[in-house]
This record gives C-alpha cells, structure tokens and sequence, in this order.
C-alpha cells in the first residue's frame, strides 16, 4: 500500500489545531475537517479520516468531550467540545509551538 | 508533564470505553459514514455527478477499515483484545495445518524440555541457595599451604586448636563452628527384650562442636539440634543428631526415637533429633552428627589428646558488616599468630608458608568439574535449541509464502503492517507455548534422569569438593525454572517467528496481484538457506564435540591401569574388635577368603585401585642421600599383604615380589612402581638401592622388585610414584581393604566372603564393596555422561540439519517446477536436473561444515577437562564427522533432486 502522498503535517501540530478550532465552537467531525481546510487554505491537507484516531485519542486524554447532537439538516453527528484541560494544554501547545517557530526561523533567517 | 490523577482519570475512561467498545465502535463507524456522506453532498452541490462525489468523498477520507483499526489501537485496552483475537487466530490457522503443528510442536517440547532440564540441574547446583537462612552469609576456611604437596597451593583443614583459636582471633565470624568426619558401625541398643537383634550398620558422621547448628541456622525435622549444654556427655552417653535417610533406613521412620539409644563402635550415644532431608551436611554424604567434645571424654585418653590435632572444616556465618576480603584478611593476620603458637611442620631445608583463606560455603562445595561440565552441557542442548528454532523458522517462511496471498488481500482489506507482524509473531509464540507446556514436564523428567545416569566426579583434595550436591536433592520446578522456561518459551516464539513475520510485512501486494507465475523463488529462499547453513554448522561443531568424547572414552576404557579388572572383588572394613587388631587375626581372615571355592586369591591393603584413598608420605633418604623439600613429590604409600600384587596381577618389571625373605619385625624390604624408579634412580636399576619414606628415625629398606603404575587415583589421572611394603613386618596392620580374586562370577562370589568375614569377625561392618568392573566404570562414569550427551545431542542435531537442508531444497524444488519441466522439455538430461539440485545441497552442506569446523575448534576448548588421550584438534575426528554430515548432507538433497527428475514437463507448464 502506498503511503498517503499528501504533504504531511508535524506529528503533535494535528491536535494542536483541532483545539484550536474547537475554541470557536463545538463542532462536528467533518466541521472541523473543513475548518481545518478553510483555515490553511489547502495546505494542511490531512487525510481526512485520521481526524477521528487523533479525537479519540483527545478523549481519552480528557481534552475533548463529546456528545451526540443534530445538525441543521435534522442529522445525527457527534459534536466534540473543548474541556478546561484541553484550553490548558492548548496554551500549553501554544505556547511550545511559538517557541519552535522562533526557533525554527532563527534557523532559516527568516526574521 | 504528566500527573498521577491526570492518569487515572485516563485509565477510567480507557476502561469505559472497553466495557462499552460494541456501541463506541458502531457510533465510530457512523460518525465516519456521516463524515464522507457530507463531503459528498457538498462535492455534489459543487457540481460533481452523484457517482464522482462519492468517490471523491472516500479517497479525501482515507482508508476507512484501517481507520477504525487504529482508533481501536489508540484504547489502551484494544491491545489485550487484539491479542486475544490474534491468538485465536492463530489457532484457526494451526488447526488447519494439523502435520506441521504436530512436528513443530514436538520438536519444541523436546527442544524446551531438553533445555529446562539442563537448567534444573544448573538451578540446583549453581543458583539456588543453600537451605540455611541468609546462606550467603556463610563461609568455609580452609589452611593454605605454599609450596603444597599437590599444587602450588594446598588447602589444608584446619585442626581443631587451631579452630578454637581463629575462631577468637577472627572478629568477621559472627559464629564458627567445626566439623571432622569419622566412620562408625552404629548399633541399636536397649531395643525391647524379644525384639530381633540388629546388625551393626556403617555410617558416616561428623563430628562438630556445638556451635555448628546455630552458626548454619539449621532446624530438627523432629527433636532438636545439638546445642551447648551437649558439649559434655551425660550418664547415657554422648547426643546424637541423625540424618532423614539414616532414620528411614535404620530406624523405621519412627518418631518414637527420640530419647532411645546406641552405640557407635562402643561409644554410648542418645539420639535427639531428626534433620530434614535437604540438611546433608558440611560433607553432603554424613548420616549423623554428634558433639566432637562429648564422643572424646568418652573414648580413652589417647582419643581425647589426639582431638586436639582431629582436623576438619571450618565454617563461619561472617558478621553483618564484614566482607569476604575483611575475613580474608584477618584470617591471615590470625594464621601468622598461629603459626607462632603451633609451628607448622619443618621438613629439609625448604619452608613452606602456612596462612589461611576463606571462600563461600555453597562455592567451597561445588566441585571443580562442575562448572565445566554444566557449560558443556549448556552449550550442547542450546545449540539443538537453535537448530530446532531454525527448522520452525524456515517451516514458517515456506508457510508465510504459502499464504502471501493471504497477507496480500489482507493488507489490500486495510490490515496494518504493524498488526500483521503482531499476528504473524502470535501464531509463533501460540505454537511455543503449546510446545513449551509439554516441555515442562519432559524437562521435570529429564532432569531426574540426569540426575540418576550423573557421574561419580574423581575425587579432589581440596577440602569438601568431593561433595554429591545432587543427593537427595529436589529438582522440583521451582520458581527460577518456571521463570525461565516461560521467558525461555517466549524467547523462542520470537525468534523462529522474526524471520517470517518479516516476510509477511514485506508482502508486496503488487506482486500478489500480478500473475503468480512471474515470482522467482531464489532470492526469497535466501533467508532459510542461512539458516540450513548455520544448522549444518552448530550440527558439525556438536558432533565434532561427541567425536572428541567417543575417542576420549575409548582411550579412558583400552588405557593401561595397571591390574587386571575383570574377576576381581574390592570390600572395605570397618570396626572389629579383634579381627582387625592384629595382623595375624587379618592374616587368618584373608586366607580363609582366599580358600573359599571359586577363589583365586585375596590379599588385604590399605588403598584400593581408583579409589582416591591412599597416603602419602616425602621421601626424606634415597641411598645414602638426604633430599630437600620439595625435591621430590610425596610418594604413594601402599602397607600390602604378601599376595595383594599378584591378586591385582600387577605385572612385574624387575626384581621379585614379597615372600618369605620379609620377616616380621621391622621393614626392610620395598616395591617401588615404574614411575617411583624413573623418578629416584633416572634409569638405573633401583634393585638393591636404598630409600626411606617413614620418616629418618627408621632405617632405610632395600628395594627388591619394580612393578608397573597402578591407577590408584583416577583412570585419566596420572600415576604417581608409589612404594609397596609388606604389611608382615609391620607389629601395626596395615589398611582395611581386601581384594580378592575369583574364578567365576566375582558377584556371585560375595555372600561367601561376606560369610567368612562375619564367621572371622561378627563386629566387622563391610562397606564400599565393588567388583573391579564397576571400579573401572565409575571412575571412567565423568567421560561417560559427557560422552552419552553429546552424543545424544550430537545425534538430534544432525537429524534435525539433515531435516533443515531436505526441507529448503524441497521447497526450492517445488519453486522451480516449470523451470526444471521446461529444461526437461528442451531436453535437459534427467542427470543434469539431478546434478542441479543436489549442487544446491552441497553448496549449503559445505558452507555450514566450513562454519561448523571452525566453530568446534574454538568450542571444543570447553572440552578441554573432559578429553583423554586425544588432542581437541584430533584430525581423524574431524575427517570423520566431516564426512559423515556431508553424506547426510548429500542423501538429504537426493529425495529433492530425484523428485526434481520426475517434474513431467506438460503438467508444469500448464499449472
């Protein structure tokens, strides 16, 4: 099997963005997915499906809840919440990504 | 980072959702469904036809099944249940394969059960602790002698003054105690008017102070141990401790005993308890125990001033801060006090040093062949392991090829790569551990049997490492064996397993779903030629090993021992009042022994043939020459009766035996030995010289005849020089063997001389009998149990290589099918096929004896103790066994190759 040829993220940054974009709103798995394309403008294209090993995994972790909802359209969807521990790693994540980025364009000569 | 709670809190929901996996994993599957029917609708409402936007949809979601496979994975309880479903699995699939799970789980039983066998035997001799509480404490001291009689270093015991002494001047000795040995015909007494009279029985006992029990901490089974207030003997007599065997064998099990009586030879002892059967004592081999201190104040004067130079074993509990090294040390610094109290014998001009040493009591009983023997025996079963690891393996990649369709349509279905190892390398383990379960039992009984066929190792001087450790020994799995037979087991499921769980991840699912006929199998099959080529190779070294042993126990049995061993008794005795008082009551009992029918002849001596047991004494005058320490070794001292050389039928070299010139009196007379001769008189003629062994006081004796080496000590150890004295011109008797020669069965035999002896004597205990053959085959019993097991495995090895090398070759065979019907159909000549295949067998064989070869060169080292009278790079073994595994090895690759002949070429090619 050939291994998805889209370009992949930084391991960790995933779930870093699915709180961020939990922070809006609680969301739906396919919301996010689309929140995540609209926001990187296609260059974070993720293999969608991986969304939902990288939730559940949130959820155990306790930094996601969920619970079963209706959509708009009168469909049954799982909606996923941030929980306080999840903003608090969020900042934590933040927080570290900031200090790699600055690092990272340190490196490159960026700033 | 992570808190306590923080994990606990993961833990529960972890378990919740297991307990609840059914419904998370169907809300999964429609969240997913939901997921990709929304893509779709939105691709759709973009304008994409119904068909394109569901397509669309699935490959920007991924692979679903794998998908959900890995959310799964993500529970940390979804490893147990995929576990459980791998195993189950794996059943299935060995269920459906009933031949190769049969073969492959005999194989392992044997091979695990061979294995865990040796390790009992390793767990009880070299790991488990002594039955002592906090038994490592505990140390054993010994005297060091430098320059020694024997080695550089002697060790000596220590006598039993200079003990009460050390004992105050070692402050690393918490407690010490001390033990001789003495043998005892034991006798019931004040048994019941009417009761039948019992015949005194030989037994062995130590003789300790009362400090022994407490300073090994051990406990009566029934009754109790002997304590300080015993140290002196009450009005019946002295206390006595017996051994568990003693007791069931001479005493019924009876726990009345306690508080009854006996005598040991006159002494009146009172038996106070019972010791478990794991407690054998410091020797191993003692029956009884009773106070050194109390049996002496019985005895008569001369008994109690001789107990201060008895000499024994010194063991100590060493005090909670002190180390090895500290008692060491001090013991040093208390030897040199010692030695200014007791000065240690001066002999000629050179002096030797007397100090002490201490070494760890379970380390000071092991004897010094053990370790040797144990590795060999390691070495020799792990490499079957290895082999039989091997033939699993390459069952399992022919297997793994079989079913890569199999893996193909599963890794196409979305099977990960990681879960199909996982799966692969379960049906392994699966396999090992329903091999492995067998196995413990086929160890439990191969460790018994061991144990019985365990070899009598030649006695050795240094202090207490004569011991049988195994006696009486449990060799019950304990827990160090479950341990490593469990780790053992699954240690094994991995590795036959590696190499085709490898394979399956491997799997190329183009080439599944290409058409079949294009693989070629050549480079696939490289993983099980290396490893028929290691097997041929641990096969070889193993046999070259099992060569080396057969030729060493020929050479031990066809070596020369110096006396005839066939039709000839040896027996001790022991106490007698009379008989053995004087040499004329002994020389009337040999004679009557001699004149029983059947008898040839029977002679008394003080040392027995390969027994171990004899005195030495310096040379301290050859002619009119006084020699200087350490100028000559000590000689063996033999005090025979008149017909003993020709009961042995030593053969004379010069000179004549004993006879009637010898009177009685003083000696005046001497045998010496060959090796006696060539030592003292370097090729001149020793008949007529003069030589003194019995100190200078006595005159010198003449030597009137040379005889050849007798082996008194041990068939492959050398002999040393020896001098013969007639036991008539001695007023004191000599020793208490007798030998006898007989005309028929010297088995048959023995009741007769049995008979004369009691009619001679009814206090005698007869003890240590054996005919000469047994002689030879204890003493030769070392290189017989090296000899048998490597063989053995030796054997197994080269039946499971052969196995190995017909296996990959069939299997390559069945690869090239079309390939050799083609050849055939283009007109290849049957021969040519033949010789095709069976270049591939020679090729491996060869490889492997190359490895092999060298690989028994450098293991054969290991040999080294074990090997007599061939050297461990004797070429005509390794010819031999060369060619013997290359015949095999070539017979092994004919049924392949002719079966390669018989490939019909219309029948291949349309397959």
């Amino acid at each position: 099997m050939a291994k998805n040829e889209r370009s992949e993220i930084l391991p960790g940054t995933l779930e870093m963005l699915i709180l961020k974009t939990l922070t809006i709103a609680p969301m739906h798995g396919y919301g996010i997915a689309q929140h995540l394309q609209q926001l990187s403008q296609d260059v974070l294209q993720v293999e969608e499906g991986s969304l939902y090993p990288a939730l559940q995994r949130m959820q155990l972790k306790g930094w996601v809840s969920s619970e079963w909802g209706q959509t708009p359209t009168k469909r049954r969807a799982r909606y996923y919440k941030l929980t306080p521990l999840g903003k608090k790693q969020l900042a934590q994540e933040v927080a570290d990504f900031d200090r790699l980025l600055v690092a990272i364009q340190r490196v490159m000569g960026t700033t | 980072m992570r808190n306590p709670i923080e994990y606990v809190a993961e833990l529960t929901r972890r378990i919740r959702f297991y307990l609840n996996r059914e419904r998370f994993e169907r809300e999964l599957a429609e969240e997913m469904r939901f997921h990709v029917e929304m893509n779709a609708r939105d691709h759709e409402q973009a304008g994409m036809s119904a068909d394109e936007a569901a397509w669309a949809a699935r490959r920007q979601f991924g692979n679903a099944a794998r998908l959900r496979d890995q959310t799964g994975d993500v529970m940390a309880v979804g490893w147990v249940e995929a576990a459980i479903q791998d195993a189950r699995y794996a059943l299935r699939s060995l269920r459906q394969a009933p031949a190769f799970t049969a073969v492959a789980i005999t194989s392992l039983a044997l091979g695990i059960g061979a294995t865990t066998a040796v390790f009992t035997l390793v767990n009880v001799i070299l790991l488990r602790p002594l039955p002592f509480p906090a038994a490592e404490r505990l140390v054993v001291t010994a005297q060091t002698v430098t320059p020694g009689f024997f080695f550089a270093v002697d060790s000596m015991p220590w006598t039993y003054n200079k003990y009460v002494r050390l004992r105050e001047m070692v402050p690393a000795f918490a407690d010490a105690g001390f033990s001789s040995w003495d043998e005892y015909n034991l006798r019931r007494t004040g048994l019941p008017a009417g009761a039948p009279a019992q015949s005194a029985e030989r037994v062995r006992a130590e003789l300790v102070t009362t400090s022994l029990f407490s300073t090994l901490g051990a406990r009566a089974l029934i009754g109790r141990t002997i304590a300080a207030a015993d140290s002196m003997p009450s009005a019946s007599g002295a206390v006595a401790v017996l051994s568990e065997p003693l007791w069931r064998r001479h005493f019924g099990g009876d726990t009345a005993v306690i508080g009854t009586t006996a005598v040991l030879d006159k002494l009146p002892v009172t038996i106070i308890g019972v010791m478990p059967a794991s407690f054998t004592g410091i020797r191993e081999s003692a029956e009884m125990w009773v106070p050194i201190k109390a049996l002496a104040e019985l005895g008569p004067r001369e008994r109690r001033e001789q107990m201060a130079n008895e000499m024994g074993a010194v063991v100590a509990r060493l005090a909670p801060n002190a180390s090895l090294a500290t008692a060491n040390a001090q013991i040093k610094t208390a030897a040199r006090a010692l030695n200014a109290i007791f000065p240690p014998p001066a002999f000629g001009s050179r002096k030797a040093e007397w100090s002490g040493g201490v070494v760890g009591f379970a380390e000071a009983r092991r004897h010094p062949l053990i370790r040797p023997l144990l590795t060999v025996l390691s070495i020799a079963v792990g490499g079957v392991l290895l082999i039989v690891c091997a033939n699993l393996a390459g069952l399992l990649l022919a297997r793994a090829r079989a079913r890569e369709s199999e893996m193909g349509v599963r890794i196409a279905l979305g099977a990960g790569r990681g879960r199909l190892v996982r799966q692969m390398l379960t049906e392994s383990v699966v396999l090992a551990l329903a091999g492995g379960i067998p196995g413990v039992l086929i160890a439990y009984g191969g460790a018994a049997a061991l144990a019985r066929v365990r070899p009598t190792l030649p006695p050795n001087f240094v202090l207490l490492r004569n011991a049988d450790i195994l006696q009486g020994v449990s060799l019950a799995p304990d827990w160090r064996v479950l341990v490593f037979v469990t780790v053992l087991t699954l240690a094994v499921g991995m590795l036959f397993g590696a190499a085709p769980a490898l394979a399956a991840s491997r799997t190329n699912i183009a080439d599944i779903i290409k058409v079949a006929g294009s693989r070629g199998g050549t480079t696939r099959a490289r993983g099980r030629r290396l490893l028929v080529i290691g097997q041929v190779g641990l096969a070889t070294a193993l046999l070259v090993g099992a060569g080396l042993m057969v030729r060493s126990f020929r050479a031990l049995l066809a070596s020369d021992i110096g006396f005839a061993a066939d039709h000839l008794v040896t027996l001790r005795l022991s106490g007698g009042e009379s008989t053995l008082a004087t040499p004329d009551r002994r020389a009337e009992m040999v004679a009557r022994i001699a004149a029983l029918p059947g008898m040839e002849s029977a002679a008394s001596s003080n040392c027995p043939p390969l027994g171990s047991d004899c005195v030495f004494m310096p040379v301290s005058r050859v002619d009119s020459r006084a020699t200087t320490r350490g100028e000559y070794p000590p000689m063996e001292i033999h005090v025979v009766s008149r017909d003993f050389l020709r009961t042995l039928r030593v053969p004379l070299r010069r000179g004549r035996v004993f006879d009637s010139r010898e009177a009685p009196g003083r000696p005046t007379a001497v045998i010496v030995n060959e090796s006696a001769a060539r030592l003292l008189w370097r090729g001149q003629s020793p008949i007529g010289r003069r030589l003194s062994t019995l100190g200078d006081s006595t005159a010198p004796t003449e030597v009137v005849g040379v005889v050849a080496d007798v082996k008194y000590e041990a068939i492959d150890a050398p002999s040393r020089p020896a001098v013969y004295y007639d036991a008539g011109q001695f007023s004191a008797p000599g020793g208490s063997v007798i030998v006898a020669r007989t005309r028929t069965s010297p088995a048959e035999t023995m009741p007769a001389i049995r008979r004369a002896i009691t009619e001679t004597d009814p206090t005698i205990a007869v003890f240590g009998v054996a005919t000469g053959d047994e002689m030879v085959a204890r003493a030769a019993s070392g290189t017989r149990f090296v000899t048998m097991l490597l063989s053995g495995f030796g054997l197994a090895a080269a039946l499971l290589a052969a196995l190995g090398v017909y296996g990959v070759l069939a299997y390559l065979v069945t690869q090239r099918r079309r390939e050799f019907g083609v050849r055939m159909a283009i007109g290849a000549q049957p021969s040519s096929v033949l010789a095709l295949v069976v270049r591939q067998g020679v090729v491996l064989t060869g490889a492997g004896l190359v490895i092999g070869v060298g690989g028994a060169f450098a293991a054969t080292r290991l040999l080294s103790n074990f090997l007599y009278g061939v050297q461990r790079t004797d070429v005509p073994t390794y010819v031999v066994i060369v060619a013997v595994v290359g015949v095999a090895g070539v017979l092994a690759t004919l049924i392949p190759a002719v079966r390669a002949t018989r490939v019909d070429p219309i029948i291949a090619l349309r397959e």
